[in-house]
């Protein structure tokens, strides 16, 4: 007994250096910010989100304002983006299509996000047969052909902001929740969650304060990249004539009117705005993302939650 | 040196223990076409403030054991009687009130403290879900709780990451201390850690016995660690216990040839330094699969002692002093042994060293 007693004394207790107790989240950030081009991502859609939130108060033109002088004019100054047919103002427009299209897009991935992860969660957390059945649901999903559905609900219930939602979040939760379900399954097992069952914790304490935030880094990446893909689908329902019926205005309802103007009568810049604010919105959110999955994942965070 | 091991009530009588895992086919009916055998039949008796050492090879039944115990798993069938009580049986809410008299220690602290969680968070959580303390006291009594673990107490909002395999223990062991418990089911709980380091949580895991009166069902692989903690010793092999006693008895007079086999394995520097020479039961082959163990006696398939009888019937545990018990049909202390296995050496071999 003696001899193990003697090495006893150095217990280990303050040696840890102040400069390494930041927290998860500003290692993340730190993290993140080493990856320069989702940082430039960022920078773009929050110049994006701000630019169509006060933008269209700060310019002279409505973009609803029908005004057959201004018709079909190339970029100007006064016109930056030049007009459509009916003279409106399509900077005025690209602003305010910017707000349906973004906020299209984030109503449509949380939704898919709640979804997503509540059925995963269960799927994972549970087992067995309730797993087996939400999996299955899953599976039907996936087969479905979705753009179908979308124009069945779209035309059986019109095309309201909320409609184009659920549309979009059908077509994108299954994701999620398979990530969410494979996440659940492998940190069951871990110690620390049987740990919490042994003190007693409660199942549904558990899935929420345990086991999701750890849950929860492929999930947000997913979101990310998510985001990306809600703006195309709800472009092609636009340019399907599915999404918002006219005068409102998205980047991809643009996109869709643009049509014969571009092809017959050679107004580039009908479709080169909407489509460059799509095409940049969609790059930057994946940039994002990218740097997110960089950041969140331990493997190449450091010594998060691996061994150091 | 000795404790008196039986001056104490039991706190936690195990009986008849059997824990097996279905073994499923793959395909779309899933048939149940086997058993794991993980426990089978294990029965001891842990007493008040004592601590009792669990020892066996990697899949022999001891973390099962542990695990069945805390009810983290429901058992096949058996007993387990703790305080009194018969928990086998408890339902998960039932067990609520029981959990609070019965912490675990996990082996790996990488994976027991959730990498999300601070250090407050970690060992406050038993005091929140129990209401020990009053809300704003909890951060008081986690700060005692590190400080009586030897971390500082200042350091309760940082994340697991941030510290050393052996404080991250220290945390773990903080966690199981939260909630005053009477037992603690302690998982290999050195295993993972620097042999330094080893000593130092060891001691502090002495000083929980000494001065709170807390007992131990200590499951380990390691003979010369479980020899220093626990007073009582109990050898499993392939899901059955088959040697169990006082300390004394089981190092110095072991009787069943694995115990014999394991602690000739056991490098004993003291002797190395007095010239000593000592013989070395090599064992051969693997450990049989748990899914389906050899007929009569378990171990005869590596026993170099087996004969016809082993594989016909399985031995008891048998008296071979007051409270030392080993299952063999030819039990014998450990110097004939070493003879016989030099002797027959046909599946065992004795080298010197």
């Amino acid at each position: 007994m003696s001899e193990v007693r003697e090495a006893a004394e150095p217990v280990a207790a303050g040696d840890v250096p102040e400069e390494k107790a930041r927290s998860l989240r500003a290692e993340t950030w730190r993290q993140f910010r080493r990856h320069r081009l989702a940082v430039v991502g960022l920078a773009v859609l929050t110049l994006f989100t701000v630019a169509v939130i006060v933008g269209p108060w700060l310019i002279p033109f409505d973009p609803y304002y029908i005004d057959a002088r201004t018709a079909n004019l190339a970029p100007t100054l006064t016109h930056p983006m030049g007009t459509d047919e009916l003279g409106r103002d399509q900077l005025a427009r690209v602003l305010i299509g910017g707000r349906l299209t973004l906020a299209v897009s984030a109503a449509a991935v949380l939704v898919a996000l709640i979804v997503g992860v509540a059925v995963g969660a269960v799927a994972g957390y549970a087992g067995g047969f309730p797993d087996n059945a939400l999996m299955r649901v899953v599976d039907v999903f996936y087969a479905l052909p979705g753009l179908f559905i979308v124009i069945l609900l779209v035309a059986l219930i019109g095309p309201t902001f909320w409609t184009i939602v659920i549309a979009i979040a059908v077509l994108s939760w299954m994701n999620t929740a398979r990530l969410v379900r494979s996440s659940f399954l492998s940190l069951k097992e871990k110690e620390f969650v049987e740990a919490a069952r042994t003190v007693g914790v409660s199942d549904a304490r558990i899935v929420l304060r345990h086991i999701l935030p750890n849950a929860f880094s492929p999930v947000i990446v997913a979101a990310t990249l998510g985001v990306a893909n809600a703006i195309l689908i709800e472009s092609s329902l636009s340019f399907l004539g599915l999404g918002f019926q006219p005068p409102e205005a998205t980047w991809g309802g643009m996109l869709s009117e643009s049509k014969s103007a571009v092809i017959s009568l050679g107004q580039w810049w009908r479709g080169l705005f909407p489509g460059l604010m799509i095409f940049i919105t969609v790059l930057s959110t994946n940039f994002i993302g990218d740097g997110l999955r960089d950041a969140l994942d331990p493997r190449s965070a450091g010594n998060k939650g691996g061994r150091a | 040196m000795s404790e008196g091991t039986h001056a104490s009530p039991p706190l936690l009588e195990v009986k008849d223990l059997v824990r097996h895992f279905p073994v499923r086919s793959s395909g779309v009916v899933r048939r149940t076409i086997g058993q794991v055998r993980a426990v089978d039949g294990v029965t001891f008796t842990v007493h008040e403030g004592s601590s009792l050492g669990l020892v066996g090879e990697s899949g022999c039944g001891k973390s099962t054991t542990g695990r069945v115990i805390t009810r983290l798993l429901d058992p096949t069938s058996g007993s387990v009687t703790f305080d009194g009580r018969d928990i086998a049986t408890l339902s998960q809410k039932q067990m609520r009130d029981v959990r609070r008299d019965i912490q675990i220690i996990f082996q790996d602290p990488y994976t027991s403290l959730n990498p999300r969680h601070t250090v407050g968070s970690i060992v406050g959580a038993p005091l929140e879900v129990h209401d020990i303390v009053p809300r704003n006291e909890v951060l008081t009594r986690v700060q005692e709780l590190l400080e009586r673990v030897g971390l500082n107490p200042e350091h309760y909002n940082r994340y697991p990451s941030e510290f050393s395999g052996g404080q991250r223990q220290r945390i773990g062991i903080a966690r199981a201390l939260a909630l005053n418990p009477k037992l603690i089911v302690a998982d290999e709980p050195v295993s993972a850690l620097d042999v330094s380091i080893q000593a130092q949580v060891i001691n502090l895991m002495e000083e929980l016995k000494r001065d709170l009166g807390i007992a131990f069902l200590f499951i380990a692989h390691d003979l010369a660690i479980v020899r220093h903690f626990c007073p009582e010793i109990a050898v499993m092999y392939l899901g059955k216990i088959v040697e169990i006693g006082p300390r004394e008895w089981v190092y110095d007079q072991p009787h069943h040839p694995y115990t014999q086999a394991l602690l000739s394995a056991v490098p004993d520097i003291k002797q190395a330094a007095l010239g000593g020479r000592r013989g070395r039961i090599k064992l051969e082959g693997d450990v049989p699969s748990p899914i389906n163990p050899p007929s009569g006696c378990r171990f005869r398939t590596r026993c170099w002692k087996a004969q016809d009888i082993c594989a016909q019937e399985e031995p008891p545990l048998l008296q071979i002093s007051p409270g030392h018990q080993a299952a063999c049909h030819f039990a014998e202390p450990m110097d004939q042994a070493l003879e016989s296995a030099g002797a027959l050496g046909t599946r065992g071999t004795i080298t010197s060293n």
